[in-house]
């Protein structure tokens, strides 16, 4: 790379990141603003396992390097709960598309995080957004509400769709109707794909809020059918975000969304090193919390108890 | 670390790779999930990768140590050029652990090019993972 990517260092930062505790984030993190507006395009890739995600990236990655952009790629594969690690192998699958020095991908434990991130997600985009790239992307493990996590934590989210995945209903279910600027059914090749696009495309028509409407792509890997549509379409939700002032609209729920995360995370790492052997301690917080929650409800749905010269009755 | 239940390489990156021609991964697998059972992150390359392929995956993940599976019986070669493309990167202080069908005439030769251990399909897998975290000095 010609303006000098540290691999070396970024590898071994981004490992300390990865384990850092909330007190080592905060101190990491030091006195700067909580909120900066961020250099660079944030993207966000969420689908099912095994819809195709590792793939679909190697390939978007060969069509977006190939333009000279440098890209940074975060990607999540689950952590095992039963031992604490973990196997990362979709890095396999992206290199086998996109082995080039421009790109740089770095493999995550899902960790604590429940929404298909990892724990310290905004620390690692951060340290990746020191660097010259030009993109920054975030693949999600894919389960549960991933596509819920992601959406607060990037500029464009892709989510990927199966075909024959079911009606559109498991996708309202799912939510992912709500969240994505870009839409992919992958395996273009096999029945039902079209159908799905179309039905998908036939919702989105009617629910999509807003003044950006999620196109519906239909790609190919293997093939490298749709990979180019599906560039465009990022460009052109790119453009969309840069004309509609969509980054600054975007960029307080990223700063809450990190909020939340490390106050549920201390709140976690309190209760895990509360007491080794537990029981007492943790039936002690327990109480704790039950009484002032008892104590701050039967104040709100009775407030003269708490203060007798308050006059406002509830409404 | 005073918590008994923490794996024993908890918080360890350790990538398993597959340099040079040999097409058989199931040994490198079983490592990967033993290792990962054992608390480590393992990042796994695929089959057929050339040193500096895993040199550089090897620095861009930040990892701990490198795990060499080799069958195809170049593993000399293959550890000497994997050690050369890791000090070329600067990242030399990374442990390089070999195993596979190594002759044991061959040890001393990989011991020499600086493997930190060298595993056969004789040892069994509590060895080896008790062996990985003794040399990443991890608490056990």
């Amino acid at each position: 790379m010609t303006d000098a990517l540290d691999r070396h260092g970024l590898g071994r930062r981004l490992s300390a990141a990865t384990d850092a505790s909330v007190a080592e984030v905060l101190e990491a993190r030091g006195s700067g603003p909580l909120h900066r507006p961020h250099r660079g395009h944030r993207l966000g890739i969420t689908g099912p396992p095994g819809v195709g995600k590792s793939t679909l990236i190697g390939a978007l990655a060969n069509e977006r390097l190939a333009d000279g952009r440098r890209i940074g790629i975060v990607a999540v594969d689950p952590t095992s709960p039963r031992s604490g690690g973990s196997i990362l192998g979709d890095r396999i699958r992206i290199d086998a598309a996109a082995d080039h020095e421009r790109l740089y991908v770095r493999s995550v434990p899902s960790r604590l995080a429940g929404d298909g991130l990892t724990d310290n997600l905004p620390d690692l985009v951060a340290a990746l957004e020191r660097e010259p790239f030009d993109e920054i992307w975030v693949e999600t493990v894919g389960v549960g509400q991933a596509a819920y996590g992601v959406r607060r934590c990037v500029d464009t989210l892709i989510v990927l769709v199966q075909p024959g995945s079911g009606d559109t209903v498991q996708a309202m279910k799912a939510g992912i109707l709500e969240v994505g600027d870009v839409y992919v059914v992958t395996r273009a090749d096999r029945p039902g794909a079209e159908q799905t696009a179309a039905e998908l495309d036939a919702t989105l028509a009617l629910t999509a809020t807003g003044d950006w409407r999620p196109p519906v792509l239909l790609t190919a890997a293997p093939t490298g059918a749709g990979i180019a549509e599906l560039s465009t379409a990022i460009e052109a939700h790119r453009h969309h975000l840069d004309e509609s002032g969509g980054i600054e609209r975007l960029g307080p729920d990223q700063a809450r969304y990190d909020v939340e995360r490390l106050l549920q995370r201390r709140v976690r790492e309190l209760i895990a090193h509360s007491d080794p052997t537990g029981v007492q301690t943790l039936d002690s917080m327990y109480r704790g919390v039950v009484e002032r929650l008892s104590a701050e409800l039967s104040a709100t749905q009775n407030p003269t108890n708490q203060n007798p010269d308050d006059k406002e009755s509830p409404s | 670390m005073s918590d008994t239940n923490t794996p024993v390489l908890a918080r360890k990156r350790i990538l398993v790779a597959k340099p040079g021609l040999d097409g058989h991964d199931v040994g490198a697998k079983v490592i990967a999930l033993a290792l990962r059972d054992a608390g480590a992150d393992v990042i796994y390359t695929g089959l057929r990768r050339s040193p500096d392929y895993i040199a550089r995956v090897a620095v861009d993940e930040g990892v701990d140590a490198v795990g060499l599976s080799i069958l195809s019986g170049s593993h000399v070669q293959l550890v000497a050029d994997t050690r050369e493309a890791l000090a070329a990167a600067g990242a030399g202080d990374i442990v390089v652990f070999v195993g596979g069908t190594i002759p044991a005439e061959d040890h001393p030769a990989l011991t020499e090019l600086g493997a930190a251990a060298i595993f056969t399909s004789e040892d069994p897998l509590d060895d080896v993972v008790a062996r990985v975290a003794a040399e990443l000095g991890a608490d056990s």
